[in-house]
């Protein structure tokens, strides 16, 4: 699978990625080393948990991590659960809405990960 | 010594005919006998041949009887009749038969069959043949008894069920289903007579046909049909062990019951016993026992009927019948059993005779005239008849008198009974007075048609309507015309559950919650119970929602009762909505109506209300004096509008408002109620006039009528601006006037002036033209007309300029140049005026600190010529004229202020003169100086300029003294870039100008940048260069086109340039004449640049400078690809990368690892203070910091590191790397002490310009 098919398949913006760094050798082992990153477990479980100082952490983490590699879809959707559960201690968590958003991000995430699976192992 | 030894040796051996059975031979049979005598009880020795039979062993048994005499003769029959039981008989006989031994033998070396004893006892026989000739048939054979004993008793199944069979079955045959064949174990005499032999030896199946046939009753025969043949015994016993039926046998010309078993105890067995017996007897006392209980039954009927019969008579006995009767319909006797309220005794009991006759006699002297008819008619016996033929009970009501007592009501009851024994149908008839039933019932319809009424009131109005019963809070549905909730789902509701079930459903899924706990409340059973009472109506209000909408709902609860008495609860529910917002309305109506009031009374210092009807009036509002003395005024005149009104306008109003003022305010506007409306009207008070407004608007009451509020207030100062602006307005439109009318006067002025050089020209050119052979006369002319042009170009131009700038077309250029260069030429080109009326110029351009400045300078070397040129004109020879620039501080950093001074000491101006001196066409008229030339436009142009410039210019003069004229400008400062002239080496520039003094000029200027200037005279030769020099990729770095060029001019050279190779080659074009006219067209036609003549170096290299850095910045927004990024090299520096992202730092690294910087690595806020206050100074070249982190985020961090008391921590740069800008807060960055934020994800460009920025 190339490059390009793996960030089309997700809603990536493969061509963003190649301005940052032209070389396909290194975005690819960044994006496979997404697989290991841990934001969306912590987010899933700091949701569980209800610590939602935990939970905006990871999510902006993700975030972060998902704007650095261009995976925009994915992005944009971390995005939203991240301003919903921002300065979670000065104001009440619509706990609806999180659990509706992380469907979404749920979503776009495996889509991701199965992706670079993909991906790493052709 | 066994028995049989024993008899030998006791001799007891009776004498025998047989040689053999000797001593010697008995020896031979001895062993065989041994062992059987020890088995047997009794033994015999049976030669077939002969016929002998010798006893061998002979048990007890026989001996006893033998001795009893009861043996006479002694042959197995004789011993089968005497030992064995009755029922084994006849199988034993068949068993005992010598003849047929042989076959049942066979070839077995024994044969036993088992039978009861005459004593009871089991006892088996067997046969054990001992020689056989030599046909195989046997001669000799061994007989033996013996009783089993206990033990052995427990027999194979065969044994148990026939046993168990034989207790009740007189026949009992065993059948083998492989071998077809059958043995008889008992059977009784009828059958052994019969079929005695048949059924022993013969074939199962035929025996059973034979049976059937003969003795079977034929209509039963088919019963049979399955157990015929042994497969439909198999299959018959193969789910079951036993199958039974019944059936009869014809015999004797009798009928006789019989029961036939079959048995098959177990499924893997291959034999099976077939039973049957007679049940005659069995059956005779079944039907005997059957009419036995059909007799009692019968008895027990009987004695029912006659309880019924005295049940009914004492159910009306019971009630208070004053008269009962006993109809006795087929006799037509009718007997009195009770009277007058007392139940007779039997002797007591009269018999009537004719139903009819006593009914007719009675009903013509009791019963009242009315209901005579009515009566006789229900009493027909027909009519009886058939109403008890439908019902137990049949009532008629009539009003009889017997006495003075007057009319009463009574009640006949018709009871119907059948008397079984006498197989009849009896009636029973009941009178008794029923006035007091009558009465309640009186009573009670009376209250029912109350309550109906009160429900069909109720039903109109309420969709909904339930009855409740108070006391088991059942619930049900009156009648509901199914609004809101369908008919069947509020029946279903209704029908399932109870009241409160019911209740709770429907707060629960329909009532809005904020109403649900109070209606639950208020509609409990007991708090019902309590407070509903007959005469009130109960009502709750609440909220309902239902399919989307909200509707106002009332529930309504009335108390009434029932036929029996009970408290019932009729619950109405109705839908309020359109009640409740038409209240609603009203009440915000009044409520808007009391907000307008106040809004009108805040601005109004007087708020009357008027009611139109009455003709009243009511202060509302009175402020101030003004508005006291309104409220006094109507005081006076009682409250009465209309009286008050006339007499406030005759006074207050002045006299051209009056008419209006009354119009607008009487009692016929107000009535009429229209829109709101206003007007002003003027207040006459001692001659002063004060402008007043008054509102009138209308309100509307809660009873549905309107008011007329009346609000007035002081518009004066309103009217006063109003006039003021429109003396504005006038005073505008006349200076408008004025400044068209001196436009038309320049105008015809400048026509003189125009004209004046122009008719110069044209009279010059007729001179010229008239000496055209005199050479000199002709130089002459040409000088002349020369010089007249020239003066008509630059009046024109200006001329133009003026307009220009009047109507704001003027745009400042915007190029970078420097002060002194400006100055310096404007000196050089002054110079030779200077010399020539030998004036003195001083310039000091000490107080200029900031050289390099971006401006119009073309414009301001107009502004400065014009200056100083005055100064020059009007200093008599010999004068002092000094030029002074002064940097003043200005406010803004990047900008500068300059005053630059021209001083003189000529004439001076008057002070008059002074005051027009910026205004357009105004011109100096002063005998001392020549005529003056210019247009008057010099001064206002010039001031223009430097007032777009930000600047003025201010005069001082006196007459005869000097001037000093000011000019103030701001100038926007050069960016501390210098011109890298580097970059201007061998470039292959193109120049091309008509004129080669020009051309010269600007390729020197080229040269001397280093470039290479290639310079060409034509247009055309210039595309032809670039076409030639594209042809060989060696493009010019730029081309200078002049744009006044003969044949084709710069622009055009510009469209050919750009149509041979592309936008790719930047094209200049320079011009003496103002960009503005043609840059519209130049740059639609390719050009990306123009410099005015004349060509001042510093303008040249600015231009190519900036056309350097857009070439070198190529896309719009200056991206730089990965390719450049390895020429900023940043090798050598280091930067703390703080990120708790791994991923995100990994990324980070290997991006600005991409720009040559090392890159260290700290994973949260404490790392980064740690790692910052631990290194040495100047180890970090900059530290890229991320917001979110945990344990101690970016804030925190710097605000820490900038805590630490060292400069290198205190001025470290600390980039601040934030997702979201907004969110995150850039001011809070700041206060920390961050020195700048940049977005993430990391974008090459920005890091660079970034690091370019804090590093280098």
């Amino acid at each position: 699978m190339l490059l390009k098919e793996c960030y089309d398949s997700f809603g990536g913006n493969y061509e963003l990625m190649k301005l940052r760094i032209s070389k396909d050798e290194i975005i690819k082992k960044f994006v496979i080393k997404f697989l290991s990153e841990p934001s969306f477990d912590n987010l899933c479980k700091a949701l569980e948990d209800e610590d939602y100082v935990k939970a905006f952490r990871a999510a902006h983490s993700l975030k972060g991590v998902s704007a650095n590699l261009a995976f925009q879809r994915l992005e944009n959707s971390v995005s939203v659960l991240t301003e919903l559960l921002r300065n979670s201690e000065t104001k009440i968590i619509d706990k609806e809405q999180c659990k509706k958003n992380l469907e979404y991000v749920r979503k776009d995430y495996n889509d991701v990960i199965e992706a670079i699976r993909k991906l790493n192992e052709t | 010594m066994n028995k049989f030894e024993n008899e030998i040796q006791n001799q007891n051996i009776p004498e025998t005919e047989i040689p053999e059975l000797n001593k010697a031979n008995i020896e031979k049979y001895t062993s065989i006998i041994n062992s059987l005598s020890s088995i047997f009880d009794a033994l015999f020795y049976i030669d077939t041949e002969r016929n002998y039979f010798q006893e061998l062993v002979i048990s007890d048994i026989v001996k006893c009887l033998k001795s009893e005499n009861k043996i006479t003769e002694v042959s197995l029959k004789n011993m089968v009749d005497i030992l064995v039981s009755e029922e084994y008989r006849a199988v034993m006989r068949v068993f005992v038969d010598i003849d047929t031994l042989d076959k049942r033998l066979g070839d077995k070396s024994i044969i036993v069959r088992d039978y009861i004893a005459f004593n009871g006892k089991w006892t088996k026989c067997g046969f054990i043949p001992v020689e056989r000739n030599s046909e195989g048939k046997i001669t000799k054979v061994l007989c033996g008894f013996y009783a089993v004993s206990a033990e052995e008793e427990n027999l194979g199944w065969q044994d148990n069920l026939i046993k168990a069979l034989s207790m009740s079955y007189e026949n009992i045959f065993v059948i083998n289903m492989d071998m077809h064949e059958g043995v008889i174990y008992r059977m009784d005499k009828n059958i052994s007579e019969r079929y005695g032999d048949k059924f022993a030896t013969g074939n199962y199946e035929l025996s059973i046909s034979s049976y059937v046939e003969n003795d079977v009753l034929k209509e039963d025969r088919h019963l049979f049909d399955k157990i015929r043949t042994m497969e439909g015994i198999q299959q018959l016993l193969e789910d079951k062990q036993r199958y039974s039926f019944n059936y009869r046998v014809f015999r004797d010309d009798k009928v006789h019951y019989f029961q036939c078993e079959i048995v098959k105890p177990d499924r893997k067995c291959n034999e099976f016993a077939l039973a049957f017996k007679d049940i005659d007897e069995e059956k005779k006392q079944e039907l005997n026992q059957q009419r036995k209980l059909e007799e009692a039954l019968f008895e027990v009927e009987k004695i029912n009927e006659t309880l019924q019969d005295e049940m009914a008579i004492a159910n009306v006995l019971s009630k208070d019948y004053q008269y009962v009767v006993l109809l006795d319909l087929m006799n037509d006797t009718a007997v009195t059993i009770k009277k007058s309220g007392k139940i007779l005794s039997e002797n007591e009991r009269v018999i009537k005779r004719s139903y009819k006759n006593t009914w007719k006699y009675y009903i013509e002297k009791y019963v009242i005239d009315e209901d005579k008819n009515k009566l006789s008619d229900s009493i027909a016996f027909d009519v009886v008849q058939r109403e008890l033929s439908q019902n137990n009970e049949y009532i008629c009501n009539y009003r009889a008198c017997y006495d003075d007592t007057g009319i009463h009501h009574f009640q006949v009851v018709f009871f119907k009974t059948y008397h079984e024994k006498m197989k009849k149908d009896r009636i029973i008839l009941g009178f008794r007075n029923t006035d007091s039933i009558v009465e309640e019932e009186r009573k009670h319809t009376k209250i029912q048609e109350e309550q109906l009424k009160i429900i069909s009131a109720l039903s109109r109005e309420y969709h909904s309507l339930f009855k409740i019963e108070a006391k088991t809070g059942k619930i049900s549905l009156y009648r509901t015309d199914g609004a809101g909730m369908p008919i069947e789902k509020m029946q279903k509701l209704v029908i399932k559950n109870t009241y409160e079930e019911v209740i709770n459903a429907y707060i629960d899924t329909y009532i809005v919650p904020e109403d649900k706990e109070r209606i639950r409340e208020s509609t409990k059973l007991n708090v019902l119970i309590e407070k509903v009472h007959e005469d009130n109506f109960y009502k709750l209000g609440y909220k309902r929602y239902m399919n989307g909408i909200y509707s106002y709902y009332e529930m309504s609860v009335v108390k009434v009762a029932d036929e029996n008495g009970n408290d019932l609860f009729i619950m109405g529910l109705r839908d309020i909505t359109d009640e409740t917002q038409r209240q609603l309305k009203r009440e915000k109506d009044s409520e808007m109506q009391n907000e307008i009031i106040e809004g009108l009374g805040k601005e109004y210092y007087s708020v009357l209300l008027v009611d139109p009807d009455t003709d009243t009036v009511t202060t509302y509002r009175a402020n101030g004096e003004d508005g006291q003395s309104i409220a006094e005024h109507f005081k006076k005149h009682n409250y009465c509008w209309s009286k008050g009104i006339r007499s406030y306008a005759e006074k207050q109003v002045s006299e051209q408002c009056r008419s209006e003022f009354l119009n607008k305010l009487s009692l016929e506007r107000i009535r009429s109620d229209g829109k709101d409306y206003s007007f002003i009207y003027e207040k006459l008070l001692n001659d002063e006039i004060t402008y007043l407004q008054a509102r009138v608007t209308f309100v509307r009451e809660k009873d549905g009528g309107f008011v007329g509020v009346i609000g007035t207030r002081n518009v004066d100062n309103l009217i006063k601006k109003e006039r003021q602006q429109e003396k504005a307005l006038q005073e505008a439109y006349d200076a408008a006037e004025a400044a068209n009318r001196a436009k038309t006067d320049f105008l015809s002025n400048m026509s003189h002036d125009i004209r004046t050089p122009m008719n110069g020209i044209i009279g010059m050119t007729a001179i010229a033209t008239a000496h055209i052979d005199d050479k000199e006369r002709v130089k002459d002319c040409l000088q002349k007309i020369t010089l007249a042009s020239k003066h008509l170009l630059s009046l024109i131009n200006e001329v133009l300029d003026m307009s220009k700038i009047e109507s704001g077309k003027v745009v400042l250029v915007e190029e970078q140049f420097n002060l002194s260069d400006l100055i310096d030429n404007l000196i050089a080109m002054i110079n030779p005026q200077i010399k020539k009326h030998h004036h003195d110029l001083s310039v000091n351009i000490s107080g200029l600190i900031h050289e390099d400045v971006i401006g119009d300078s073309l414009r301001m070397q107009k502004v400065f010529t014009n200056l100083i040129s005055n100064a020059v004109k009007f200093t008599p020879d010999g004068g002092k004229i000094r030029l002074s620039i002064v940097e003043r501080p200005s406010n803004h950093a990047k900008v500068g202020c300059y005053e630059f001074i021209f001083e003189d000491n000529g004439i001076g101006m008057s002070e008059e003169f002074l005051e027009h001196i910026f205004e357009p066409f105004t011109r100096a008229v002063d005998g001392r100086v020549n005529k003056i030339e210019g247009t008057g436009l010099g001064m206002p142009i010039s001031r223009n300029i430097a007032r777009m410039m930000g600047g003025d210019i201010t005069v001082e003069s006196k007459l005869g003294v000097g001037s000093r004229f000011t000019v103030t400008v701001y100038l926007k400062l050069q960016d501390t870039e210098q011109i890298n002239y580097e970059k201007f080496i061998d470039l292959d520039v193109l120049v091309a100008d008509d004129d080669p003094l020009s051309l010269e000029s600007c390729c020197g200027i080229l040269n001397d940048f280093g470039m290479k200037a290639k310079g060409v005279t034509t247009g055309k030769e210039a595309v032809k260069q670039v076409i030639l020099h594209h042809k060989q990729k060696r493009d010019y770095y730029a081309c200078i086109l002049d744009w006044k060029m003969p044949d084709m001019d710069g622009i055009q050279t510009t469209r050919e340039i750009r149509k041979a190779v592309g936008d790719d080659v930047p094209i200049i074009i320079i011009s003496a004449y103002d960009w503005s006219d043609i840059e519209y067209e130049a740059r639609a036609a390719g050009a990306n640049a123009f410099i005015s003549k004349p060509l001042f170096r510093s303008r040249m290299a600015r231009t190519f400078d900036s056309l350097l850095k857009e070439k070198d910045d190529g896309d719009k927004n200056s991206d730089i690809s990965c390719e450049k990024l390895k020429d900023m090299n940043f090798s050598g520096y280091r930067v703390l990368l703080v990120e708790d992202n791994e991923l995100n730092a990994e990324i980070a690294t290997e991006i600005l690892q991409m720009t040559g910087l090392t890159v260290e690595y700290a994973a949260d806020g404490i790392e980064a203070v740690d790692k910052i206050s631990e290194c040495e100074d100047g180890y970090y070249d900059l530290v890229f910091m991320d917001i979110q982190m945990p344990k101690m985020n970016g804030y925190d961090a710097t605000r820490a590191i900038r805590s630490i008391d060292r400069d290198y921590c205190r001025n470290i740069p600390i980039i601040a790397m934030t997702a979201n800008a907004f969110a995150e807060d850039v001011q809070a960055a700041k206060t920390v002490g961050m020195n700048e934020h940049i977005a993430k994800p990391l974008d090459l460009n920005i890091l660079v310009k970034t690091l370019e920025k804090w590093i280098k």
